[in-house]
């Protein structure tokens, strides 16, 4: 086939491939394919138009941080995918995404396809054509069910920290883990997604937004770093507290961190996470489980155990072989969309 | 002599942490936090009942003199010596924007109740409205009826009152674009509500405080016994409505009864002048602030 290359107005914006069908070649992302807009006759979003024409929107699969996720059908392929639009700020926020989704390849994460700009807009959308999550989000999952039994948690635990191994070793601090941003496939399969407040960390003197983020899942020395040593902090601790938050909240079937009846503000958060008490654990929770838990919401980051070492806890490697879906046996039940 | 009735009377925190006097301590909306601030030219949130100090948010190059919160407990708004007021985000401690044009220090400020209007009083004789989610650096509404230093301001829904040095106290609608003035004869430096809307309880510089009837401008009563010639001290109601309570400049404070105006407490809380006194909207608790430096939780 005879490959298009043309120049685009707005140059900070990635162009990757879409996937070819029943192709066993790997993407040649430094050589950007451009699909026939001039043959489509599905309408496309009013804010993309010709580059994916290609993708018939079929419903919203949700909004949040700036962005719309539509599910779309590419006739082509006859595969589904999720097409997250975000609009270009400033801050380029957008274009960090596309840089960190360009480098991310691993099962454990949800797979970008492709990344679009948008030529006829002049402030600027930029599209990311992702893989296909068909049971929705972990907060979907916990919405339905509640609680999960330990022997779940304990592969998703597993899958997360896969996850963020991968990710911490090409330099990605995640810095928003949380149940919305933990999707699920048809298999049950736990992937990390979104990485609208992701960080590449290159140097050692480097200046982050340590706010950005969900404030409730952040570590005592993102939320104030002044007290907890933020300013040295190994911001790959910050993503290991926000696992163990997500898991206890698993157990319990609510967020563990404050009462049940007090509101959510960061001021209320600040003093559990910060100001807060030993955490209590929950008495039936086997000892392995309260183990990686207490691991994992060590206030100090000096003292909080590394991906590397949950990889190998009890907790994580006792289920590897009997239930590896996971969730699957969840999701089917409650699949979302 | 002291009697006790089911007043704040037992300290249960001190909250250490200012270089200096301490100006204003308030409540937020549900009585869980305390903001205060001062003459260091800080701002300081506070879990009052565990005694934690969370956050320090400083900005201003003056003592700050007023701070108030919005209900949901995101937004900040604070005025002092350097004419401005600041808008700031709670969670980051970064400020939002600076409203400037009074021509002279702000004395108080006040969210309105949906948080999108700031009023601030100020000692250029007027009160200045400001539109928080704009982009103008101009303020919606100037109030310059008064003749002397504005000292302090609540709000209703449509209304703003305003206490001032000049001895009235002020109230105007909005809506109608009315004015109404109470001659008080005293310089003013608190106005209050009562929590059921229908007074104000004014504290005035011939150490008397003084209660008003909102819709008849009736004096209803006048309460007496603590120390207030030289300060900007505050006074309020509980949230009963049963009792008026303020500070004064010898450290003591006061409780009256609403009714009879008979002083049913009294005790020494601060070694100093007693700023601000606040009291939680729900539970029997009050806090009190003083140029001493500290910040002292009262409780039955």
């Amino acid at each position: 086939m005879t490959l298009v290359i043309r120049e685009r107005r707005h140059k900070q914006a990635l162009m990757l491939s879409l996937p070819k069908p029943h192709s066993d070649f790997p993407f040649q992302t430094h050589i950007p394919a451009v699909l026939p807009s001039p043959f489509s006759h599905v309408d496309s979003s009013p804010g993309i138009i010709k580059d994916l024409s290609d993708l018939e929107k079929l419903a919203v699969l949700g909004h949040g941080n700036g962005g719309i996720v539509y599910k779309v059908y590419h006739t082509k392929n006859r595969s589904f995918y999720a097409l997250k639009v975000l609009r270009l700020n400033e801050n380029g926020i957008g274009i960090l995404e596309a840089e960190i989704l360009k480098r991310v390849n691993s099962p454990y994460i949800v797979r970008c396809h492709a990344v679009f700009d948008n030529d006829n807009c002049s402030e600027g959308d930029i599209g990311f054509v992702m893989e296909y999550m068909e049971g929705g989000s972990l907060h979907d999952v916990l919405q339905e069910h509640h609680r999960l039994p330990e022997e779940v948690i304990s592969v998703l635990a597993k899958r997360v920290l896969e996850g963020l191994n991968y990710l911490h070793g090409m330099h990605i601090v995640h810095r928003d883990i949380k149940p919305s941003n933990l999707l699920v496939n048809d298999k049950g399969e736990v992937k990390i997604a979104d990485f609208g407040v992701s960080h590449v960390v290159e140097g050692k003197f480097e200046v982050s937004d340590s706010n950005a983020g969900t404030c409730a899942y952040m570590s005592p020395e993102r939320i104030d770093p002044d007290r907890w040593g933020g300013e040295n902090a190994d911001e790959f601790a910050g993503d290991v507290w926000a696992t163990g938050v997500v898991m206890l909240e698993c157990f319990l079937g609510y967020f563990p961190l404050i009462g049940p009846g007090q509101r959510p503000d960061w001021a209320t958060l600040m003093c559990a996470i910060c100001f807060g008490e030993k955490l209590e654990m929950p008495e039936k929770a086997s000892p392995e489980f309260q183990n990686f838990v207490r691991r994992c919401l060590e206030k100090n980051w000096r003292k909080r155990a590394t991906v590397l070492e949950l990889l190998h806890h009890p907790f994580v490697g006792r289920n590897c072989c009997c239930s590896s879906t996971g969730l699957g046996d969840y999701v089917l039940r409650g699949q979302v969309h | 002599m002291s009697v006790k009735n089911d007043v704040p009377g037992k300290e249960v925190n001190v909250l250490k942490g200012h270089e200096g006097g301490v100006l204003a301590a308030r409540f937020n909306t549900d009585g869980n936090y305390v903001l205060s601030c001062g003459k260091d030219r800080t701002i300081r949130l506070w879990n009052p009942h565990r005694g934690i100090h969370i956050k320090t948010y400083k900005s201003h190059a003056r003592e700050v003199r007023d701070v108030h919160v919005t209900q949901d407990n995101s937004k900040l708004c604070s005025c002092g010596g350097d004419r401005q007021i600041f808008y700031w985000d709670v969670a980051t401690g970064r400020v939002i924007r600076k409203f400037r044009g009074h021509d002279g220090e702000v004395n108080g400020v006040k969210f309105n109740e949906y948080s999108s209007v700031v009023v601030s009083a100020g000692y250029d004789q007027s009160l200045r409205a400001w539109d928080c989610r704009s982009h103008s650096t101009e303020p919606i509404q100037i109030i310059d009826t008064f003749a002397d230093s504005v000292m302090s301001v609540c709000l209703t829904k449509t209304e703003i009152i305003g206490g001032s040095v000049d001895g009235t106290v002020r109230t105007f609608d909005i809506r109608i674009g009315r004015e109404i003035s109470d001659n008080l004869g005293q310089s003013v430096n608190c106005v209050s509500m009562s929590n059921d809307g229908n007074c104000i309880l004014a504290g005035c510089l011939d150490s008397t405080l003084r209660l008003l009837d909102r819709s008849t401008g009736e004096l209803l009563q006048e309460y007496k016994g603590h120390t207030n010639k030289s300060y900007k001290l505050d006074c309020c109601l509980t949230n009963t409505d049963a009792h008026v309570t303020g500070g004064s400049e010898d450290g003591f404070i006061y409780f009256w009864d609403l009714v009879d105006a008979s002083v049913v407490s009294r005790f020494r809380a601060h070694t100093s002048v007693v700023t601000s006194v606040s009291y939680h909207p729900k539970e029997n608790c009050m806090v009190t602030s003083s140029v001493d430096g500290t910040i002292r939780v009262w409780k039955t």
